[in-house]
């Protein structure tokens, strides 16, 4: 399998990653560049791209791989939202975000996400456990590159 | 596979430290900046000094390593601070509520100062 830098990553189509720390930086440079096309502010860019780094370091640490050793992740675009989905194998029992231990290490993903995007949505998939993540773009500093001059 | 990020540690005296990142500290660099941090932290560091001057990016296991080293710290009575430029990362300080739970320098001589006032 190549490695996700040299994937064809086009919009609205899936793309496995091996499930491991070192292809993060990857899946980063594909959120960024699907988020600089679709128009995104900087800062927007930025917390899409934490976001979509949460959401997969989460699956490569909680959730299973394929047989294969994979995870699944996918860019789409609705209206003015950038969709980001990732899918691992596995189980993946989200606690809630919560004040305890500010000192803890781990456990802080999901209130992360929440904070920087404008939805996250966990469910089932066929395989394991899906983390959707949406981010509008915003009219201040938005406009779609197709009309842009 | 060459890393996106770097690590280096000066030691000023026996009792402070300071370790520069740079780079990108996520997953794949958190375990790194940990096992360093330990290893000063053993040596009986105090006054460590983190400086993510050239820092691009941080995620949550980068965080969870600079907050770890903060609890330890703290109950060995020393300190931690750091030196941090770059406006997304003291905005996501700031969403994690870590700018509350520590000082944030512009430079690692103001961060070092600090120390140096409240001795």
């Amino acid at each position: 399998m190549p490695a996700l830098a040299t994937a064809p990553a086009s919009i609205g189509r899936a793309v496995d990653v091996r499930a491991d720390p070192s292809e993060l930086i990857g899946v980063r440079r594909l959120a960024e560049a699907a988020a600089i096309r679709f128009g995104l502010g900087e800062q927007e860019r930025f917390d899409f791209t934490f976001a979509v780094n949460e959401a997969v370091s989460n699956a490569i640490e909680h959730g299973g791989s394929s047989p294969a050793g994979t995870i699944r992740v996918e860019l789409d675009t609705q209206d003015d939202t950038v969709v980001f989905r990732v899918e691992d194998y596995g189980t993946f029992t989200p606690k809630a975000p919560g004040p305890a231990d500010v000192f803890a290490e781990r456990g802080r993903g999901l209130a992360f996400m929440a904070a920087v995007v404008d939805e996250v949505d966990l469910r089932r998939g066929e395989n394991g456990t899906v983390v959707q993540l949406c981010k509008r773009r915003s009219r201040a500093n938005g406009h779609s590159p197709e009309t842009a001059s | 596979m060459k890393a996106n990020y770097t690590l280096a540690h000066r030691a000023l005296t026996a009792d402070t430290h300071v370790i520069a990142v740079g780079g990108e500290l996520d997953m794949s660099a958190a375990p790194d900046l940990r096992a360093t941090i330990d290893s000063v932290l053993d040596d009986g560091a105090v006054t460590l000094v983190v400086d993510l001057t050239e820092a691009t990016f941080i995620d949550s296991t980068g965080i969870g390593t600079l907050m770890s080293a903060l609890h330890r710290l703290k109950e060995s009575g020393g300190t931690l601070e750091l030196v941090c430029v770059e406006p997304n990362l003291l905005r996501v300080f700031e969403i994690v509520g870590l700018d509350r739970q520590l000082s944030i320098h512009a430079t690692t001589e103001s961060a070092l100062s600090s120390f140096a006032g409240a001795r």
